[in-house]
């Protein structure tokens, strides 16, 4: 049987390390795959971490609360410098929140076995980064009880938004990004819910899960519609999610500003998004697979497949680099070259180079098969992407304004603490999602994972997803 | 008229007293005046004008609580002084409406006053009125209009009818308002601190007067600011006939002295030079600063800059400037010589000897002292060759610092090139007093220290601050039994009189005075005195005999002999026009007296080698006068764009020699007196010379304002370096390193153009040869576009600007006028320092060339209303869109504050309100806004808007005359004030408009063209007009 | 579709079979047996489950093209309204109308509204949210969403379901039931 099983890996279109460890069937999946929702929740490493990342999310709360009550004038923000850190954290974490629904969607098109087990983790990560960001164009305006101007609500001044603006764009894709990403995981989730409906032995359980699964009773009239819809969501979220950080990139693209003003900005943005992303997958999932005890699921080769695209996206990034460089000596722009000189020897030089150090070089020790399987080279690499990620979106916004066209107008931006604690507040905010849903939600898609372990067992006829007539 | 029909119900009992009296004390009780003295105020009396006293006397007894003092803010963010309650500002609108009833002066003000209630003849609710009255400096006065709404003055405007400053005005006089309704100026009459009332001190100096009367004020002695008013004159003369021995003095701290120094010694006779510069082909001036915006010069910038464009009749000028510290002529300067302030009596020997060669009547003045360098001979030869060539049509000046002597040769020069009476005239002064500086007070202190003096009544501005530092005039007046002192603030010098008066402020007192060429003008009220203050006129009044007077009755006595037909009609038209005629001063022709100017000359001596201290009237500050001036103190300072400091400016090579950098604190020793300021590395500076700036420093207590953020004063004060000798320069300077740190907060960081072309300079005979312009300009270059363009041909207007750099000399002028007409808010040095100033205007300032002698460009940056605004399709929320006339307006109601528009803006013209600035204003302060313009709040971005409010106005009363907008009728606030018209502004759609003709010259570019953002403000070439022989 | 869901108020007998592969072939057998109101219940969709029901082309994509079109049409035509014909401003001298800036927004409503449709299409379809089923009845049922794979057929009305439960236990089905909708 376990030859048979390796015999059923290896059939798969990547080869290496299983997809799946040991004998498993429906019965010890369900056990071991939900087990970690029962365990009680005072488990010490889960406590520590939650306490952490609360008051991570109390500093937030306290920094958005002066921010709004004093006014930005308690960032460092000024003119020339209109967005720092502000607007940098936006376009992080929305980055970060690609991966996700890259992963569940674009990896399910190709039918990338291997996504089973990672997706739904990345999925949710997707949307608490989304939420994370969404805090920012809220934040960063100064007056954001009036926020709501940007939508296009019947107001009796029938005073509209401006259709041409970028930042109406980000509002439009943010949310739908958001709102799709929360009904596809959901979609995905009701199934486990169910599981976890009928699995559970304590009746609060089974009434709280019992509501969020909606009467799930596995029926196969319900798979037909179900699988037909799960796909054809998927099918949407793929192009959306291109389109949301390629829009994300016109707030810059579409401005004036030498540094912005830059076509190649929609794909090295994707790129950098997805380059990011899995950055953060791989960050929480190296140690989530160990305290949750997935690894028999989430198996070193999907930690491999993660490292390669790591790799790829980060060629990518590093060719935008290159490529903005290039044009802007080619261009024979005097403004377009400055920013990039200003960038390598003006005063926020430090980032610069930080940036490439992350985001160039430290990808490239993935091209060896063994710093692609040593799991703790891998979490350093995925932390220092994440820096990285986050010295480019600074270096972008940044210096980009601070020394632009006139002279005479150039002035510095230096953060208060107020910036710096919005900015970790949101990693604790994010944090404590993330340590919320590990507790109370299945971390990988059960059904689908049974789904491929049947599939392994008995490999044919290999089964399409695409079903119907 | 009975008491009961009187609007305002504060006023005393004897209502006719008050009401007759047009400047009569504010009006209102001032529940802290306590909080504002520097002392807790102890006991009061009943006395003149009771209810005012009963009032405070309530207060004084009352417990007075300080305000709040922790302010994130300084001056910007005052204190709010509780003493006005909506009740009390309502009464003190009527009380000044009262006021704008009476300037237009009918015999019975209370009829005006009822129709505040009713609708008064003139005074329509919502509409401002227009009030000419005079402000001076240095005793010299300029002809202003103030807008009144209803009563309330929020602008000064220049007189365009009174001859010398047409319109224009400079930034002190701008910012005046912002000192009459400073919260901290002194409230309380006080006798060695105890609340006293006028009628007290009327009483003891009544007393007194019996003692003067036996002597003939022989121990009775005034010390006064400088002053041309015949009014104060007259009062002199009544108060010398009464006490004959009673002596006046004259006291400044920026005294003209050398000036008429310099006459008696050139013509024996004491004089006042007029220069006619719009005659001037070469102008030399020899560290005289006339092209700052002051009331002494503005006449002479406009006539500068007449010459300054390449088709001025008469061809373009050419300036010399020697002076040892980069100032606003010599950045304006075709040939800038860097010379100690010691050695200018040596140049201007020098000159004379050179040009000697070739014009008769310049032998003999005796040989230049020291080995001049080499650089030196070089320019004096080209100089001397440039004036012989130009007689009679050129200038020599000489600057107020530089010593009688350098003036008595300049005047010997002028006469000898045949310029007296072409370019220059002379005209008897037109102040009182011509020795306001050590001549005209070293008598009183010999007299002081002498214990000749029993009294002493000083009018002069806070002498105490200002005086040099041997004197030591506080431990003096110590000793004087009775000294009187009128000051704004209970401040340095107020700390040690027995008597402090509260004084009035110009704009609330009757008054006369005269400007530089003798014209007359009436100083009249805009408003009742805020803080009860007294006129000087008042003050004079007590000490002649007989009931009191009120100033404007002694007024219109005064000049009634001047009416040539009916007084009241006439007075009423004088009033009017600002302008009081046949002041004029003939001019006379003076003879140099050759012989004595060499006898005097002959004991010239040699400088001593070495580093020299400069020190110069503050730019803003003047002489510390408007410390408390929260405009003047954020103004970037012209040149080194400094906010709320003074520095001591070093010159590049001294400061490599030194490893100093700006910031660093330094020790700055002459003879046995020091100061402490930090350094400044300022290009052009003379290396062997340092210039710092006076008035600063004032300490807060002394002033009751704590500036939360600094550490016990905004700047250094440096008087202590000054000698009674020579205020203005002292050789022998020692500069030690502290190794301390002092943060500057400026508003320019980076100071050239880094190769880019923004702000266009070229010399004259290469935009002769190349008259087409360069790519950059559109005209030659017109960028295509996929965009249609919209015309604006079916608007009526096509609002436009365009600015000429040839004339702007960066004097900051527009840039307070915009402030106040656009109720900009202040920051604080703080917010500076994060790069949050709100200015609309910003003076870029670019230098050229060898940071040792650089050339300098001043750029006005302000909104450019482009066409195409990159601002405005960012905009999420239509918050910033375009006109139908082109404006580019910002909709402050809907912004949200995205802060996209100015990240998009190649200009950075917009400006974020990142706090909420308006909160903290005083009521006081709150009368100060123009309620034109919307108060921004926090979190919407604001920027130039082509004074739409002004635009409005005009259109409304044009479409009511049923006619179009004429040129003349709309100018926005900083076209408006500039002396140099380097602005203009108007109608694209009027060919014959002089802002159509700009848009039409060969000069025109616009700022970053390669954008296409198709600005409706646009730029001439700055153009220079060098000398080939110096190149 | 008579055949989506099993119809309300009606009996049940359920069995539970071994593994998917017993389970799909079990619904072709019973279908031949001419019940034709039968439903799989299992934790994942079975191989060839849709095919052993006998079930139609879903109806889902033709939701999500309707949804996807609405949002389309319905984005951009709001922005032409907005910015063009109810209040057209001057914009940086933009023209009102810009379709290239307009193209962004219509791609976000678009999917937007087809993804809603596809989601709340899909409830409808199953008719979900449906907290209470007569298959809960039966508390072994709960393996359904787990480890079983259980059919349910539902029964005419008046049928005891004596036929239903002979042919399921035939067929080799464990713990067969008979489960009445409890509609009290």
């Amino acid at each position: 049987m376990a030859a048979e099983h390796a015999g059923a890996a290896t059939a798969d279109a990547l080869d290496g390390p299983p997809l799946l460890l040991g004998k498993q069937d429906n019965t010890t999946l369900t056990g071991n795959l939900l087990a970690h929702v029962w365990a009680r929740p005072d488990t010490r490493g889960w406590l520590l971490a939650f306490t952490i990342a609360g008051f991570g999310s109390a500093m937030l709360l306290l920094a958005i609360t002066v921010t709004i009550a004093t006014g930005i004038g308690v960032w460092g923000n000024n003119i020339p410098v209109g967005w720092a850190f502000d607007i940098t954290n936006f376009v992080w974490w929305i980055g970060i929140g690609h991966a996700g629904t890259l992963i569940s969607a674009i990896l399910f098109l190709f039918q990338q076995r291997w996504r089973t087990a990672i997706n739904r983790f990345s999925e949710a990560m997707t949307i608490f980064a989304v939420m994370c960001a969404g805090l920012f164009p809220l934040l960063h305006t100064g007056r954001p009880w009036f926020a709501y101007f940007m939508f296009p609500y019947p107001s009796t001044l029938e005073m509209w938004p401006q259709f041409k603006s970028p930042l109406i764009w980000d509002v439009f894709a943010v949310s739908t990004y958001f709102t799709v990403s929360l009904l596809f995981w959901y979609l995905g989730l009701i199934p486990d819910l169910a599981a976890l409906r009928d699995a559970s032995k304590s009746k609060v359980q089974q009434k709280i899960y019992g509501i969020f699964a909606l009467g799930w009773r596995g029926s196969g009239r319900h798979w037909h519609n179900y699988k037909v819809g799960y796909l054809l969501l998927a099918g949407l979220s793929t192009p959306l999610v291109v389109s949301v950080h390629t829009i994300v990139s016109f707030d810059f693209a579409v401005s004036v500003l030498p540094g912005w003003h830059t076509t190649i900005f929609p794909p090295y943005f994707v790129a950098g998004a997805v380059f990011s992303g899995f950055a953060m997958v791989m960050s929480w999932m190296v140690p989530a697979r160990h305290f949750l005890g997935l690894k028999h699921v989430i198996t070193e080769r999907h930690l491999e497949n993660m490292n390669k695209i790591i790799l790829a996206t980060g060629m990518l990034v590093s060719y935008g680099y290159l490529m903005e460089h290039f044009i802007a000596w080619y261009s024979g722009n005097q403004f377009e070259w400055f920013v990039f000189y200003n960038r390598a020897t003006g005063p926020y030089r430090g980032v610069y180079y930080l940036m490439l150090f992350c985001n160039v070089l430290t990808p490239q020790v993935f091209w060896f098969k063994w710093a692609r399987n040593s799991i703790p080279l891998m979490f350093v690499v995925s932390i220092l992407v994440n820096i990285g990620m986050w010295c480019e979106r600074f270096v972008i916004i940044v210096t980009s304004l601070h020394r632009d066209f006139l002279p005479a107008a150039w002035d510095m931006y230096y953060p208060t603490w107020v910036d710096i604690t919005l900015f970790l507040g949101t990693i604790g905010f994010f944090s404590t999602l993330f340590l919320l849903f590990l507790k109370f939600i299945p971390a990988v898609a059960v059904s689908e994972v049974k789904e491929l372990n049947e599939e392994l067992q008995h490999p044919t006829p290999p089964v399409t997803v695409v079903t119907g007539a | 008229m009975t008491p009961t029909r009187f609007p305002l119900p504060v006023l005393g009992s004897e209502p006719s007293a008050a009401l007759a009296e047009p400047s009569a004390p504010a009006l209102v009780d001032l529940p802290d005046e306590a909080s504002f003295a520097p002392g807790r105020v102890v006991g009061s009396e009943h006395g003149y004008d009771r209810t005012y006293w009963r009032s405070v006397e309530e207060q004084l007894h009352g417990d007075a609580a300080l305000p709040d003092r922790d302010r994130e803010f300084p001056l910007g963010a005052f204190d709010v002084p509780k003493g006005f309650a909506r009740r009390d500002f309502l009464q003190l609108m009527g009380a000044s409406v009262a006021l704008a009833g009476l300037t237009a002066c009918t015999e019975k003000p209370v009829e005006r006053i009822l129709a505040y209630t009713k609708t008064p003849n003139g005074v329509t609710p919502g509409n401002p009125l227009h009030y000419a009255t005079a402000i001076s400096r240095d005793g010299l006065a300029i002809g202003v209009l103030v807008t009144s709404w209803e009563g309330r003055p929020v602008k000064v405007e220049g007189n365009p009818t009174h001859p010398l400053n047409r319109g224009s005005t400079g930034p002190q006089d701008q910012a005046e308002l912002a000192t009459l309704y400073n919260p901290y100026r002194a409230r309380v009459l006080k006798e060695r601190g105890a609340g006293r009332s006028w009628r007290s001190f009327r009483e003891s100096v009544r007393q007194r007067a019996a003692a003067w009367a036996a002597d003939g004020g022989a121990r009775l002695r005034f010390l006064c600011e400088p002053s041309s008013s015949p009014l104060l004159g007259s009062m002199r003369a009544a108060i010398q006939q009464r006490f004959p021995q009673a002596r006046f003095h004259g006291w400044s701290a920026t005294p003209r002295d050398t000036v008429y120094e310099g006459t008696r010694l050139a013509f024996g006779q004491t004089l006042e030079p007029q220069y006619a510069v719009e005659k001037a082909d070469v102008i030399l001036s020899l560290d005289a600063d006339f092209l700052e915006a002051r009331t002494t010069t503005l006449d002479q910038n406009q006539a500068f800059a007449g010459r300054r464009v390449p088709e001025a009749r008469g061809g373009m000028n050419r300036l010399y400037v020697v002076e040892p510290r980069f100032s606003i002529t010599g950045a304006m300067a075709d040939h800038r010589l860097k010379h100690r302030s010691a050695d200018m009596e040596g140049f201007v020997l020098a000159l004379a000897a050179e040009l000697g060669k070739t014009v008769a009547g310049l032998g003999g003045y005796g040989t230049p002292v020291g080995t001049p360098s080499a650089e030196r001979s070089k320019f004096i030869a080209a100089l001397a060759k440039d004036l012989s060539a130009k007689r009679g049509a050129c200038l020599v000046m000489a600057g107020e610092r530089q010593s009688a002597a350098t003036h008595a040769m300049v005047h010997a020069i002028n006469a000898a090139l045949g310029n007296v009476g072409n370019t220059v005239t002379y005209t008897p002064p037109a102040v009182l007093d011509t020795a306001t500086g050590r001549a005209g007070w070293q008598p009183l202190i010999d007299d002081l220290r002498a214990g000749k003096v029993d009294t002493l009544v000083v009018t002069a501005w806070n002498p105490v601050f200002t005086a040099p530092a041997d004197i030591e005039l506080g431990a003096v007046l110590k000793k004087v039994p009775n000294v009187i002192y009128l000051g704004p603030h209970d401040d340095e010098t107020g700390a040690v009189v027995n008597w402090f008066l509260p004084a009035a402020h110009p704009f609330e007192t009757w008054g006369d005075a005269r400007s530089r060429d003798g014209t007359v003008s009436i100083v009249q009220p805009l408003i009742q005195p805020l803080f009860g203050g007294i006129s000087e006129v008042e003050l004079l009044g007590s000490f002649l005999d007989g009931e009191e007077r009120k100033p404007y009755d002694r007024l219109r006595e005064l000049h009634r002999s001047k009416a040539t037909g009916d007084f009241d009609t006439e007075w009423e038209s004088w009033l009017a026009a600002g302008v009081v005629p046949g002041g004029t001063l003939a001019a006379v022709v003076p003879f140099v007296q050759s012989d004595a100017l060499k006898t005097a000359l002959a004991r010239l001596r040699t400088p001593e080698p070495g580093l020299e201290l400069d020190l110069v009237a503050d730019y803003k500050l003047i002489d510390g006068r408007y410390a408390l001036n929260s405009w003047l103190q954020e103004l970037p300072d012209p040149i080194t764009k400094l906010t709320w400091d003074n520095v001591a400016q070093i010159g590049v090579g001294l400061a490599k020699q030194l490893e100093v950098e700006s910031g660093d604190l330094l020790k700055l020793t002459v003879g046995n007196r020091s100061a402490i300021v930090p350094a400044w590395v300022q290009p052009g500076q003379l290396d062997e010379a340092v210039t710092v700036s006076i008035g600063y420093g004032r300490k807060q207590e002394t002033l009751g304002v704590i500036w939360a953020d600094e550490p016990t004063m905004v700047g250094h004060d440096v008087y202590p370096l000054r000698s009674a000798a020579n205020p203005w320069f002292a050789t022998g300077l020692k500069i030690e390193k502290t190794g301390k740190d002092y943060t500057l907060s400026y508003t320019q960081v980076h100071n050239t153009q880094d190769g880019r072309a923004v702000a266009l300079m070229q010399d004259l005979e290469e935009y002769r040869q190349h008259p087409e312009a360069p790519e950059y300009r559109p005209k030659t270059n017109p960028l295509p576009s996929v965009q249609p363009l919209i015309e604006y041909k079916d608007q009526q207007y096509k609002w436009a600007m365009a600015v000429d750099m040839s004339r702007c000399t960066g004097c900051n002028a527009c840039v307070v006028a915009c402030q106040a007409e656009n109720n900009i808010p202040v920051v604080g040095k703080t917010q500076v320092r994060k790069g949050r100033e709100m200015f609309w205007i910003r003076l870029d300032r670019y230098y050229t060339g060898d940071p040792a002698t650089p050339e300098m460009v001043s750029q006005p940056m302000f909104c450019q209303h482009c066409e195409t605004a990159p601002c405005e399709y960012v905009c999420p929320v239509n918050a910033t869109v375009h006109s139908d006339e082109g404006l580019n307006d910002m909709v402050y109601n809907r912004c949200i504050g995205t802060r996209y528009c100015s990240n998009n803006c190649p200009y950075k013209v917009r400006h974020f309100n990142y706090l909420h600035w308006a909160q903290d204003k005083s009521q006081v302060e709150r009368m100060l806004m123009n309620p034109d313009v919307t108060i921004r709040a926090r979190g919407v971005m604001e920027k130039c808007t082509y004074c739409v409010q002004r635009i409005e106005r005009t259109r409304i009363t044009a479409r009511l005359e049923n006619r179009t907008i004429g040129e003349a009728e709309l100018k926005t606030a900083c076209q408006q004030v500039c002396p140099t018209s380097a602005l203009t502004f108007g109608s694209l759609h009027d060919p014959k408009s002089q802002v159509s003709l700009r848009h039409a010259d060969g000069r025109r570019f616009d700022v970053l063209h390669e954008l296409n953002t198709k600005p409706r403000t646009v730029y001439l070439t700055k153009i220079k007009n060098p000398n080939p022989e110096l190149a | 579709m008579e055949h989506d869901a099993a119809p309300v108020g009606r009996t049940y007998v359920l069995g539970q079979f071994p593994t998917g592969e017993a389970l799909v072939d079990a619904c072709y057998k019973v279908r031949e047996k001419g019940f034709e109101t039968i439903d799989t219940h299992s934790p994942y969709p079975l191989h060839g489950g849709d095919e052993a029901l006998g079930l139609r082309r879903s109806r889902v994509p033709r939701i999500a093209l309707a949804g996807g079109l609405t949002g389309m049409f319905g984005g951009y035509l709001m922005m032409v309204y907005m910015n063009a014909i109810n209040w057209p401003l001057n914009v940086a001298g933009r023209p009102p109308h810009a379709p290239p800036s307009f193209i962004p927004i219509t791609f976000e409503t678009t999917v937007l509204l087809s993804s809603l449709s596809i989601f709340f299409g899909l409830l409808t379809l199953m008719r979900l949210p449906q907290p209470y089923h007569a298959v809960f009845e039966n508390d072994a049922f709960r393996s359904a969403v787990n480890d079983g794979f259980w059919m349910s057929v539902a029964l005419p009305p008046g049928s005891d379901g004596k036929d239903a439960t002979s042919v399921l236990s035939q067929l080799g089905a464990k713990d067969v039931s008979v489960v009445k909708e409890d509609v009290a």
